[in-house]
């Protein structure tokens, strides 16, 4: 082994949500195909730094390391993507990895992202089936709007959307993209479309739909390319027809 | 978060209500004594007070949140009436390629519009004023990363707020050398505007601030179609991208061929 190829991670680490960030520099022995989370492993296994201290071993999240679940998802070279389905052959060394700022840092990698499942909870992203009795099956939905409604489903809240938008910040409250996405879905549901005004509403309420200011960062960073910026058109339209309904009447 | 909004938000209130107060003070001693300045200083705090007010009535009720309004208002409002006026003030403008004679003529026809206050207040300075005090508060808003993220769409966004905030300054200056002159006695006509750009610092000053007006309202124009769902699908979102490029070049040219007019018709016959 006299050749032996290094990949160089520069990680900014942080010991608590209140500490201030360091950087550390780490060497990995490359491996063919190697992900950037393989290599956090490696890390992990033997938390050395490239100038030969002993450190503590980095922290981050991770789950399905298939690029479903969203946990891993982390700053790589400047870029918010998920680390398991990030090769390092694609990266320009050294590899700099960060935690999405945009969200609460817990420690090191680690965020919270607590903030879109409560953006979830409070636009009503979900469809009411319960009843006292039974309530039946319900409408059938047609084949070719389950089509493009699957690609809505695709959102694994992962934050990379709210991470790339310029207009989510300490600043507003604009709970972020992703969130247009589940509206349409669940509004195109034939069932969850019952509640479509409701939903509506909540989302044109404080920290709401008008928070987008169309710098469509969003597309061309989801990972699961859902086409968000469709989806904030759609919602748009769905929330001026209804903001004039509501206005002027409708029975 | 809530503090730091809330400290903005009086921060602009504070810095917009004392430069009314002084504009209102400054043109009653020295201009005319015009009442409506004072009614647009007013006016101007009333929309000043509905903008960055505390917003209301949330959830429960059919209303949609102050936030919404002022935002969706913001985009109309843009557009019409302020997008219109940019259209036809470029074009009387124009007139002054034809010659001093011809945009004194027109300049006049516009002067003599009947009742033509009320329409300078309703359709003019109350719209621009709102959507340029609302706009600020947006665009301080952002956390630009263009750099980071460089999309086209992105880059447009972020020059959307710069140019924006540029009109701000390029708008009061502009007013005040015309509008606010007039009231002082000014005459207005083409040599008002030859004096004003005799030098080529201020023939500059106009060009930046024509392009960022005509870039505002072309890409504003494409924005307001996003924001209202006009423009649902990636395909219409591109062409009409396209489009407000072309809009954007023709209305530059219409710009700068005026802004030279004034300088020297030489240099207009030549472009």
């Amino acid at each position: 082994m006299a050749d032996e190829k290094k990949v160089v991670f520069i990680i900014s680490r942080q010991d608590g949500p209140d500490a201030t960030p360091y950087e550390q520099r780490f060497e990995v022995p490359y491996r063919q195909n190697m992900n950037v989370i393989s290599a956090l492993m490696e890390i992990r296994r033997n938390p050395v730094t490239a100038k030969g201290e002993q450190t503590s071993p980095p922290h981050w999240e991770m789950n399905c390391l298939e690029e479903v679940c969203g946990a891993c998802s982390m700053v790589i070279n400047g870029k918010p993507r998920q680390a398991c389905s990030t090769l390092v052959d694609t990266l320009q060394q050294p590899i700099r990895v960060e935690p999405m700022r945009t969200f609460p840092v817990v420690r090191d990698l680690a965020v919270d992202r607590s903030r879109m499942f409560e953006a979830l909870k409070k636009v009503k992203a979900w469809i009411p089936i319960d009843g006292t009795y039974d309530l039946g099956p319900g409408p059938r939905m047609a084949e070719n709007k389950r089509q493009w409604a699957y690609e809505l489903s695709k959102c694994m809240t992962c934050g990379v959307c709210l991470e790339a938008c310029p207009n989510v910040n300490s600043k507003t409250d604009f709970m972020g993209p992703f969130v247009f996405g589940q509206v349409e879905l669940k509004n195109a549901h034939p069932t969850g479309e019952m509640n479509k005004e409701e939903r509506l509403e909540s989302f044109m309420d404080e920290g709401g739909l008008q928070g987008c200011g169309n710098s469509q960062n969003c597309v061309q960073s989801c990972p699961k390319g859902i086409p968000l910026t469709t989806s904030i058109a759609a919602i748009n339209r769905q929330a001026a027809v209804h903001s004039l309904k509501s206005f002027f009447g409708h029975r | 978060m809530r503090v730091q909004c809330i400290c903005y938000i009086f921060a602009i209130r504070l810095k917009v209500l004392r430069t009314i107060t002084v504009f209102a003070t400054v043109s009653a001693n020295i201009g005319g004594r015009d009442p409506n300045i004072i009614i647009m200083g007013l006016l101007a705090w009333i929309i000043l007070e509905y903008a960055t007010g505390k917003p209301e009535c949330k959830g429960g009720t059919l209303m949609a949140s102050r936030d919404f309004v002022n935002r969706r208002l913001h985009s109309f409002l843009g557009l019409i009436p302020v997008g219109l006026f940019l259209i036809v003030h470029m074009t009387v403008n124009y007139f002054a390629t034809r010659g001093a004679e011809a945009f004194n003529k027109a300049a006049n026809f516009m002067e003599s519009l009947p009742y033509l206050v009320f329409l300078e207040i309703v359709f003019i300075y109350l719209p621009l004023l709102f959507h340029a005090i609302y706009g600020i508060y947006i665009a301080f808003q952002a956390k630009p990363n263009a750099k980071r993220y460089s999309y086209y769409r992105n880059w447009l966004f972020f020059f959307q707020r710069w140019t924006g905030l540029f009109l701000v300054i390029f708008l009061a200056w502009h007013i005040w050398e015309t509008r606010i002159a007039m009231l002082r006695g000014t005459e207005l006509n083409f040599d008002m505007m030859a004096n004003i750009l005799d030098n080529p610092w201020m023939v500059a000053f106009y060009i930046v601030g024509v392009l960022c007006a005509v870039y505002h309202f072309s890409n504003g124009l494409w924005a307001f179609l996003v924001h209202w769902g006009i423009l649902v699908t990636p395909k219409s979102q591109r062409i009409t991208s396209y489009i407000t490029v072309v809009i954007f070049i023709l209305l530059a040219i219409v710009g700068i061929r005026s802004i030279f007019a004034f300088v020297n018709p030489d240099v207009v016959a030549m472009m």
